[in-house]
């Protein structure tokens, strides 16, 4: 299956996101869907451009408002894999309401953060994730917030799959993605994406120094309180990998009033004699 | 009073059951062959504040409350207190003596004192099922029979065990008692005997847009909780499981539009609603509505503002607001009914025209509208028809197919997402035919002038409003949504002293009638009535017409009007 566009692509040269597109694509073809099978719905930033390079069901929305977008689809039509891609600011910032919201209610989305540390679209200033003491246009004296933590953010808040992956590394970040994918409710994703142009912190090689896959170390994604800890990981070392991962009801198994139909697929005519009779 | 008109009142204390004792009320005078409309004024507390109900009962179709007050229950010395100066010198009061007294009272009001406490404690009762006495103690009075506020009182309290059921039957039979024992129902000159009538529905607004939606296909309603809203949102989620419909509560009115527009872009019928404050938090995603050209229905139910403003009061002040609202031009229509039979046919129409024309459609009403009941003659829903407008499916080859394909008529055909063959792309940003972001000059121009040639087509199918009473009136009212039935009660006491009016009702906001409207205004003196401080209705006809309406009467207290005040305000400036 193609999952590509013929739109030029104008990211910076070395950016980050080439690297998502390219692990969402052959997330994609392992999986064996097909391209009318999904919906991605973006948030607006440098990562929303994808919008016009992945060949899937695109919407591009306003910023912050990928999640609740997602959720209405999801309701609409439980079939289609629903992905939501936003930015740090995005997801984080004007989105951060409804990622609380999203993770707690379980509808079986995924939700990606781009997350370049640092608002690139509009050239450089402080994002929820930006490291503290980091000069940006914005704070030109050094961030003064502590930074958010989107893991435990999610882990907080019931998000039944919780992982970290990192642009840098396409295997890594196609594992993660067909298993955020494949898991049955709220999946969500934080990937490191360096920012080639502007953040000249946290770069490729900044990132491959500290990485390290929780797999490796015999970690079990299965406990809470472990998982929690595990996220504030961040520093000398950084965790990549499953964080947390659990079973539960999904939104639309609970809320659709008929688990067999698609809402979308339903005819518009209804009777309203009863309802009508109710009133008399 | 009125022949064949009567106004009762029951007002006391928040959380002492007026409203479940008015809707009692008000299914006996219904089921009893009556039109009824009932109107609410409680403060945005829960318990303690002053709370009123007021039914006008008639034996022909009403369309307003009206005044003076015939019938006051007076639960309380405040009852007695905040509403007399609206009863008559020849209305009557039924005093709950246990809790207020009659001094200070105009003469010619007849007070009935009964002692609704004791009556209530004596038989086993609480205090709060005093309104079942009183409610007794009116069915006697009114002639009514008995039975019927039995299955009033069964029907009302249906969540409750028999044990509870039967004991408020106990004490709403014990009050019928103590009238029949103390007072003489013959000097009320008004009864509730049975009279032969075709059965009618009692809705409120949010009830008709409950139906209208439902009928026109509506499945997925994602609403945050506000005043005026709320019984809307309670009865569309009590009917989901049943009829196969979503309610989707959301984290806040921002997710609420959001993922209403998810839905719409999957094909499925979508709405959401709010009042002023939560619109506000809507309006950005208003906008993607417009530029993704995705059909939504937004219902937006006034209140008195700014900010937080009055929340349990009424008023039309969003007017310019809808109107305006989100950055640069997209097309959009804005709906106002006037009455609840308005309200279930606009709701139709509302979704009919969403997805014709694929853009935003919002639906405004007030408090006034949206809570009160009015009985209605029974609606005949195989009359609707559902128009989806342009659709191109899986079964249509799209091969080549683009979202925003140029068309004559600004409309380009629509597929749902998932379910087609090929993905499509959909953008909040400017884009090309085929949904990619775009910024050159040609297509921006190109794409502004295809969204907004929507609105001139449908401007052409347009139906023109409708102009109530006489044809050749030299005096006009201009009014939009809610005033509607009180305007036409005016009429109706202006026609009785040989006053001739017409009446212009604009349910139709954006795109705005402005020929039908100069016209009406060409040859007599106009009058025009909005609840807001501004005249907006005043400024849009300025905007659209050029013509300066002068006499105008505006009400921003947060209570609607009365058709005695029209009246008295149209003798004032003839």
């Amino acid at each position: 299956m193609n999952f590509k566009t013929k739109s030029k692509i104008i990211w910076c040269k070395g950016c980050g996101n080439f690297g998502i597109l390219t692990a969402l694509q052959k997330a994609f073809e392992q999986l064996g869907l097909n391209s009318n099978q999904i919906m991605a719905v973006y948030g607006i930033g440098c990562h929303g451009h994808m919008a016009n390079y992945l060949r899937v069901y695109n919407f591009e929305a306003i910023h912050g408002r990928t999640l609740p977008v997602a959720i209405g689809a999801k309701l609409a039509n439980k079939e289609l894999k629903v992905i939501a891609i936003a930015g740090d600011g995005d997801q984080l910032g004007e989105g951060g309401n409804h990622l609380i919201h999203a993770s707690r209610k379980n509808p079986d989305i995924t939700c990606l953060i781009h997350n370049n540390q640092i608002y690139s679209l509009t050239v450089g200033q402080a994002s929820p994730t930006s490291e503290k003491g980091m000069k940006t246009k914005t704070t030109p004296q050094g961030v003064v917030d502590p930074q958010l933590n989107p893991l435990a953010l999610g882990i907080a808040s019931g998000a039944t799959f919780v992982a970290r992956s990192f642009s840098g590394d396409i295997p890594h970040l196609v594992n993660i993605l067909t298993q955020a994918i494949n898991h049955q409710g709220f999946s969500l994703v934080d990937i490191l994406q360096p920012c080639v142009s502007l953040n000249h912190t946290n770069t490729f090689t900044w990132y491959r120094e500290r990485i390290y896959k929780l797999e490796e170390t015999g970690y079990l994604p299965n406990a809470k309180n472990l998982a929690f800890q595990k996220s504030q990981e961040w520093g000398e070392k950084i965790p990549t990998g499953i964080f947390y991962q659990e079973e539960r009801l999904t939104l639309e198994e609970q809320l659709l009033p008929d688990k067999n139909e698609i809402l979308a697929k339903q005819p518009l005519e209804t009777s309203i004699k009863k309802l009508l009779s109710e009133f008399q | 009073m009125k022949e064949n008109d009567f106004n009762i009142r029951i007002a006391g204390e928040a959380g002492y059951g007026i409203a479940s004792a008015g809707l009692a009320l008000a299914k006996i005078a219904l089921r009893s062959g009556y039109f009824v409309f009932d109107y609410s004024e409680y403060p945005s507390l829960i318990r303690g504040g002053h709370n009123i109900y007021t039914l006008r009962i008639s034996g022909e179709q009403i369309y307003s409350p009206s005044l003076p007050v015939d019938f006051l229950i007076a639960l309380n010395q405040d009852a007695v207190d905040f509403n007399k100066d609206q009863l008559s010198p020849q209305s009557f009061i039924l005093l709950n003596s246990d809790k207020a007294s009659d001094s200070g009272l105009s003469s010619g009001i007849r007070a009935l004192p009964i002692p609704l406490v004791k009556i209530a404690l004596d038989n086993k009762g609480s205090e709060v099922m005093m309104n079942n006495v009183a409610l007794g103690a009116i069915t006697f009075l009114l002639k009514a029979e008995f039975s019927v506020l039995e299955s009033g009182i069964r029907e009302a309290f249906s969540w409750a065990t028999s044990e509870i059921i039967d004991l408020n039957i106990k004490v709403a039979q014990k009050g019928f008692d103590y009238a029949k024992d103390n007072f003489a129902a013959e000097e009320i000159k008004f009864d509730l005997k049975k009279i032969k009538a075709k059965p009618r529905l009692l809705l409120t607004g949010n009830d008709a847009f409950g139906l209208g939606a439902i009928k026109a296909g509506c499945k997925f309603f994602a609403a945050y909780p506000m005043t005026p809203i709320n019984s809307l949102i309670v009865y569309f989620a009590a009917k989901a499981k049943e009829l196969n419909l979503v309610y989707f509560q959301p984290e806040d009115e921002i997710a609420a539009i959001n993922s209403a527009l998810g839905a719409a872009v999957c094909g499925v019928r979508s709405m959401t609603a709010s009042s002023g404050g939560g619109f506000s938090l809507m309006v950005e995603a208003l906008g993607m509505a417009g530029m993704t050209e995705t059909p939504l229905v937004i219902i937006e139910g006034q209140r008195p503002g700014p900010s937080s403003g009055m929340p349990t009061w009424t008023g039309q002040g969003d007017l310019r607001f809808v109107l305006h609202a989100s950055q640069d031009d997209f097309p959009r229509i804005v709906l106002a009914p006037g009455d609840v039979e308005e309200c279930f046919w606009l709701m139709i129409d509302a979704f009919n025209l969403a997805e014709k024309y694929q853009l935003p459609v919002i639906v405004l009403t007030d408090k006034y509208l949206a809570e009160s009941r009015q009985s209605i003659n029974l609606i005949d829903d195989s009359k609707v028809e559902i128009e989806r407008g342009k659709i191109v499916s899986l079964k249509d080859s799209l091969q080549d197919y683009h979202r925003y394909e140029f068309a004559q008529d600004g409309v380009s055909p629509r597929a749902f997402i998932g379910q087609t063959k090929e993905p499509f792309f959909t953008t909040s940003y400017e884009h090309n035919e085929a949904g990619f972001a775009a910024e050159d000059i040609e297509t921006r121009k190109a794409m502004m002038e295809k969204r907004m040639k929507k609105l001139e087509t449908l401007e052409k199918e347009m139906s023109q409003p409708i102009i109530y009473g006489s044809k050749d009136a030299e005096f006009g009212f201009i009014s939009w949504g809610s005033n509607k039935g009180i305007i036409l009660e005016a009429q109706k006491i202006l026609a009785s002293q040989r006053i001739k009016t017409s009446f212009l009702h604009l349910n139709f906001l954006n795109p705005f009638p402005a020929e039908a409207v100069a016209e009406f205004c060409q040859d007599k003196q106009v009058l025009l009535l909005e609840q807001n401080i501004s005249g907006q209705l005043a400024g849009l006809i300025r905007e659209k017409t050029g013509l300066k309406i002068k006499d105008q009467f505006l009400k921003y207290d947060g209570r609607p009007f009365y058709p005695e005040e029209i009246a008295d305000k149209v003798k004032q400036i003839l």
